[in-house]
């Protein structure tokens, strides 16, 4: 069977110099696609960033959701609790799934973005070669002969041929991949309201205690000042208390007021005595503690929206990014076509030189 | 942020501020602590719409997660000529040993 395989005598090298050179022209003809490695780096940074920042805070919400399904003051019976849990999970790790997935798309996008190797081809057309002799057919070894003088140009042509088809899958998976990019960093800028709110109203809950505390305080001083008939050193007192009221970090206009004490004295007000002054003095100092302790919560919410903002800041660059490099991908073409003509022109140069090293 | 469970939410804050309100005067303790309740609960039900909203979201982010899949799929199913030309090496090379069985000279 071998035996009878025949090789044209008209396959020479010119004849496959000629071809590759028209193949490649024909290429460029068609269309070239250059990769935009600024825009392709920067959309990965972000990315990666946007990665690592995004993973944290879910991992951070599963431990969240699993502090909310043990919560004492959770209004949920244990098995409503637990479907809840599990419900909530499940959304968290798809999302981690997700950063996962677009991982692995990028790196499919490295692997067409990278260039092949020469060197590698040259070496693999040799191997070829030398196997196809040992098949002990003249024909073959003749055609074995003729061709292996120009592997070097075969191998550049290759690789010219072979980024091509690289380079133009690596547009369209750039192109088809905007709408699900996209939309899942859509997703989960929409997720990142509703984590903020989550993080916000576990805060709140804690702000709650304190916040009890100091109304609590506030009506016993409310209470004894009405107690005791107007005087300068109690008026000092009040100022001192309503100051601190006013140092309230967001709170509403309508409770800061309703915090403030102006004395509305009742019944028959008496003289407070040095003890009684104590008493007052000693819970306007708690309730100025208080107010550090309720503000502390409400610098943690004000610091949250601040990361939250950023981490919103950082999901929209992820996806500016991408969509610059579909652009980029895209207005490349022309200085694409420009390369590779100049590579095509190279190959062309090299078969020449390669013709007249043959002829001399 | 769906636009009824914003409303929704939106009303629980309103309560809790005028539960707060309220509790700014009150004295009654047991007053305050029934006040006190409602807010957590308030607060725990902002809480679960928030992750009802994240959950209702799993659906579309599957969908388009599938969709990443299929891309990854056909941009990974990349023929260049290189794996060609490595492809049929690795053939001519099996056939070579087929054809020229090496020598064995341990043969009985």
């Amino acid at each position: 069977m071998l035996n009878k395989c025949r090789i044209p005598d008209s396959f020479n090298v010119r004849k496959i110099s000629m071809g590759v050179t028209i193949f490649a022209f024909c290429v460029m003809l068609t269309s070239c696609t250059q990769i935009p490695q600024g825009e392709f780096e920067t959309y990965r940074s972000n990315f990666n960033t946007a990665r690592t920042a995004s993973e944290e805070i879910l991992l951070t919400m599963k431990v969240r959701a699993e502090h909310i399904a043990q919560h004492p003051d959770n209004p949920d019976g244990p098995n409503v609790r637990q479907q809840k849990l599990e419900e909530r999970i499940e959304a968290l790790d798809a999302r981690l799934r997700a950063w996962e997935l677009i991982t692995q798309y990028n790196d499919v996008l490295v692997r067409l973005a990278s260039g092949s190797e020469p060197a590698a081809i040259e070496n693999d057309l040799t191997s070829l070669g030398s196997n196809l002799s040992t098949f002990g057919l003249s024909s073959l070894t003749k055609l074995v002969e003729d061709v292996s003088p120009v592997f070097g140009i075969i191998s550049q042509a290759v690789v010219m041929i072979d980024d091509f088809i690289k380079k133009e899958k690596f547009k369209e998976a750039v192109t088809a991949a905007q709408k699900p990019i996209l939309g899942i960093l859509d997703i989960l800028r929409e997720d990142s309201d509703d984590i903020s709110e989550i993080e916000e109203q576990l805060i709140m809950l804690k702000q709650d205690d304190e916040y009890m505390e100091l109304a609590r305080l506030v009506n016993r001083l409310r209470s004894m000042a009405n107690t005791y008939t107007q005087s300068k050193e109690l008026d000092n007192l009040l100022s001192q208390h309503n100051k601190s009221i006013d140092q309230l970090k967001n709170e509403d206009r309508d409770i800061i007021n309703a915090l403030k004490i102006l004395p509305t004295p009742s019944g028959n007000p008496v003289d407070a005595n040095s003890i009684e002054f104590e008493t007052m003095k000693i819970l306007v100092d708690q309730i100025g503690e208080r107010i550090s302790s309720y503000n502390a919560f409400a610098d943690q919410v004000e610091t949250l929206n601040a990361v939250m903002k950023e981490y919103n800041v950082l999901l929209t660059a992820t996806q500016s990014s991408f969509v610059i490099l579909n652009t980029g991908v895209h207005e490349a073409q022309r200085v694409a076509t420009i390369t590779f003509l100049a590579d095509t022109l190279n190959l062309r140069k090299a078969i020449i030189e390669y013709r007249e090293a043959k002829q001399k | 942020m769906s636009k009824s469970t914003k409303k929704t939410s939106a009303y629980y804050k309103d309560a809790i501020r005028k539960l707060r309100l309220y509790l700014a005067v009150e004295t009654d303790e047991e007053n305050c602590e029934e006040a006190a309740a409602k807010i957590r609960e308030y607060r725990f039900k902002i809480i679960d719409e928030a992750f009802d909203r994240i959950a209702k979201r799993t659906q579309r982010l599957t969908t388009l997660m599938y969709d990443l899949q299929a891309i990854i799929a056909n941009a990974s199913k990349t023929d260049t000529l290189s794996d060609a030309i490595g492809g049929l090496k690795n053939i001519v090379n099996e056939t070579s040993v087929i054809v020229n069985p090496p020598d064995n000279n341990g043969d009985t």
